[in-house]
């Protein structure tokens, strides 16, 4: 049983250090590039510093789906599934996450002058996008195939 | 190397059930033969071997599918040496050169003629009074003239017994021949002395040619002195019952009052009297009290003993036999095997002698522990009854939603297994059946020793045959199934997570597949 813990906790760090990090990626340079076509900001300010202050937003905004991932892999990690299993549960999860996104988007995303709906999408896919992404692989086997869409990637990862 | 084990009458029958437990747990040879000799067919010990046959035969047939076993259980291959028709039980009174009879009145009278008949029909009389003539035979053997006359070489199974061996011996193969049953009942005791004899003078005079010399007899006794063990399980008097004093009731059949005469007298022939083959080893097996049976049956059905801790210590001396050697410089081995148990001790609340069996009585099986290898088995069998059965039958009636139960879908769906299908479903009914079996057998063990409290197993844990009603051990502190000290039992939750995190395989042919899953979870409490 040792060994079950164990590989299950060390695939639910992998998840989240992956999520984390391709998510990082992603507002590093693809999104940054995107955004740079759909939005303008106010006048008197350029795009990069809007661009900049996007990046700062979600650097408070990746750690509540991390978290919470966090959170799914414990739940996973203690709970048997015997009862059945608990996709209800992870799209309570993910819904969470969107609120809480929506919220803080609304909240503390720069103004624009346009296209601000883009940077809105944006981060609220971005918070769940990185919950299922630490998830959707990584969640301990006993509720590997709850998140939406893990059946056929793990069938096609083998992992 | 060939393996047989006679199982004979109703004690040999129970033992042989114990023995199957024990190969399904893993403690058996690669291959055991088995030849069950009954005249009393019927017997409900024969029944549940029987089913117990069937369903051991389906499972094992699908983890044989599997090339590289990480456990062993189910891992002998058990072949029955079936009797003419395909009857489960060698009943001789069957024997089809006679006919079939009942009464040693018919039997003899088919049977002596020719121009000894006259003094055959008088040696007859002599030995069986007027009552014992005319009594019903289905309910077990009297007297060894009867089977004696009834042993037909040429007959199944003994036309395919023998030649195996003959075989085996020509090819310098070892032969173990191992007996079960009892010194003291009707079949087993008449068989425990005939059976070895006939087989042994069929294979000397087979493998000594149509027209012997004393030599080519003395070659053919030395190549199977050589080459085959002998081997049995003495039971002697460990139950009794009470006749009803109705003596219409009771006819002629086993005496409980005989029963300890019986079985020294046996004794004292084996020491005496007996002709070849010497028995290498056997193994004297008893109780100081014998248990009273409830119910009294003479035979048939209802005649439904209660299992006994001694039949399954002689199915742990079948299996113990593999390492009997026939011979030690040359000189061929006789071993007379007792176990013995310890005094009993004060129990701690009443400071009265309690006469405790626990597994400390129970010898190991080629330094195998036998609490251990079928406290495997019990997890397995316990998991699979309240787990994983009911699980499935909800798939198979669609109110389950199987297609995100991790174990239902890389063990099963993924691997090409639809357990609704007729195949599968026959194969995991064999599984819950078997299982509920053994916990019938473990439950079993412990009412039927009188004098002895019998403490092998947390039989609390499954007092009935309603898996869906047994309680669930909970805690941390929980016991194990067979109250194992130096290994922690997973729980179910873990037996299920651990199901679940076995890795997805690919589709198999066939059942494969299902036999993967099976693998799966006997190898969990390794």
């Amino acid at each position: 049983m040792v060994h079950y813990y164990f590989r299950n906790s060390l695939l639910a760090i992998v998840g989240i250090v992956f999520a984390a990090l391709l998510m990082t990626f992603l507002l590093w340079k693809p999104e940054p590039w995107l955004l740079g076509f759909l939005v303008r900001p106010p006048q008197g300010r350029d795009i990069a510093s809007w661009l900049a202050e996007f990046q700062r937003f979600h650097e408070l905004l990746l750690p509540v789906p991390l978290l919470v991932a966090i959170l799914w892999h414990l739940f996973a990690l203690v709970n048997s599934g015997r009862e059945g299993d608990d996709r209800l549960l992870w799209l309570i999860a993910a819904a969470v996450v969107g609120l809480a996104a929506v919220a803080m988007a609304l909240t503390l995303l720069p103004p624009a002058e346009a296209g601000a709906f883009w940077g809105f999408l944006f981060s609220v896919a971005n918070a769940v996008g990185a919950f299922w992404l630490a998830t959707v692989l990584w969640t301990p086997a006993a509720h590997k195939y709850d998140p939406p869409g893990s059946s056929s990637l793990r069938g096609m990862t083998k992992l | 190397m060939s393996y047989f084990v006679v199982g004979m009458g109703g004690s040999g029958a129970r033992a042989t059930e114990a023995l199957l437990y024990l190969c399904a747990a893993g403690l058996g040879p690669d291959e055991l033969r088995l030849v069950f000799v009954d005249s009393d067919r019927a017997n409900d010990a024969w029944r549940r071997v029987g089913e117990l046959v069937t369903a051991y035969g389906e499972i094992r047939g699908l983890v044989q599918l599997i090339q590289k076993r990480a456990s062993r259980l189910f891992h002998t291959a058990v072949q029955i040496q079936r009797a003419d028709g395909g009857a489960l039980v060698w009943d001789p009174l069957a024997t089809t050169t006679v006919g079939p009879h009942n009464q040693l009145n018919r039997l003899f009278a088919g049977l002596a003629q020719g121009e000894h008949a006259q003094g055959e029909q008088l040696v007859y009389q002599a030995l069986y009074s007027p009552a014992q003539r005319a009594a019903n035979l289905t309910i077990g053997l009297i007297g060894a003239a009867v089977l004696a006359k009834c042993f037909d070489p040429g007959q199944a199974p003994w036309n395919r017994v023998i030649p195996q061996i003959r075989q085996a011996v020509a090819n310098a193969q070892s032969v173990w021949f191992f007996l079960l049953g009892s010194l003291f009942g009707g079949t087993g005791a008449t068989g425990m002395r005939l059976i070895p004899r006939m087989v042994h003078e069929s294979l000397v005079n087979r493998m000594a040619g149509a027209n012997p010399n004393q030599a080519a007899l003395n070659q053919a006794v030395a190549a199977i002195q050589a080459q085959v063990r002998w081997g049995a399980a003495f039971l002697l008097p460990y139950f009794t019952f009470t006749r009803p004093a109705d003596p219409d009731q009771c006819g002629i059949g086993p005496d409980p009052a005989t029963f300890t005469l019986r079985a020294q007298q046996a004794i004292e022939y084996f020491n005496q009297f007996a002709r070849a083959p010497q028995f290498n080893r056997v193994y004297a097996l008893g109780v100081q009290t014998p248990v009273t049976q409830a119910n009294f049956s003479l035979g048939g059905q209802q005649q439904s003993n209660t299992p006994h801790v001694v039949e399954l210590l002689a199915a742990g001396a079948a299996l113990d036999f593999q390492n009997c050697p026939t011979a030690v410089n040359d000189q061929i081995v006789n071993e007379l095997r007792l176990v013995a148990r310890g005094d009993p001790q004060n129990d701690p609340k009443t400071n009265q002698p309690v006469d405790r069996f626990e597994w400390q009585d129970v010898p190991p099986i080629d330094g195998r522990s036998v609490q251990e290898w079928l406290g495997r088995l019990a997890d397995a069998a316990y998991a699979y009854l309240k787990l994983f059965y009911p699980a499935l039958e909800e798939v198979r009636a669609g109110k389950r939603v199987g297609e995100r139960t991790p174990w239902y879908v890389d063990l099963l769906t993924s691997r090409g297994v639809a357990p609704a299908a007729q195949g599968a479903r026959a194969k995991l009914d064999a599984m819950k059946d078997f299982s509920l079996a053994f916990f019938a057998w473990l439950r079993g063990l412990h009412h039927g020793a009188a004098g002895m409290r019998v403490e092998l197993a947390n039989i609390q844990a499954f007092p009935d045959d309603k898996p869906a009603g047994w309680p669930e051990p909970q805690g941390r502190g929980r016991t194990t199934l067979l109250l194992e000290t130096n290994r922690k039992g997973l729980s179910l939750d873990a037996v299920w997570k651990l199901m679940c995190d076995q890795s997805p395989g690919r589709p198999k042919p066939g059942l494969a597949g299902l036999g993967d899953f099976f693998e799966a979870l006997f190898s969990l409490g390794r």
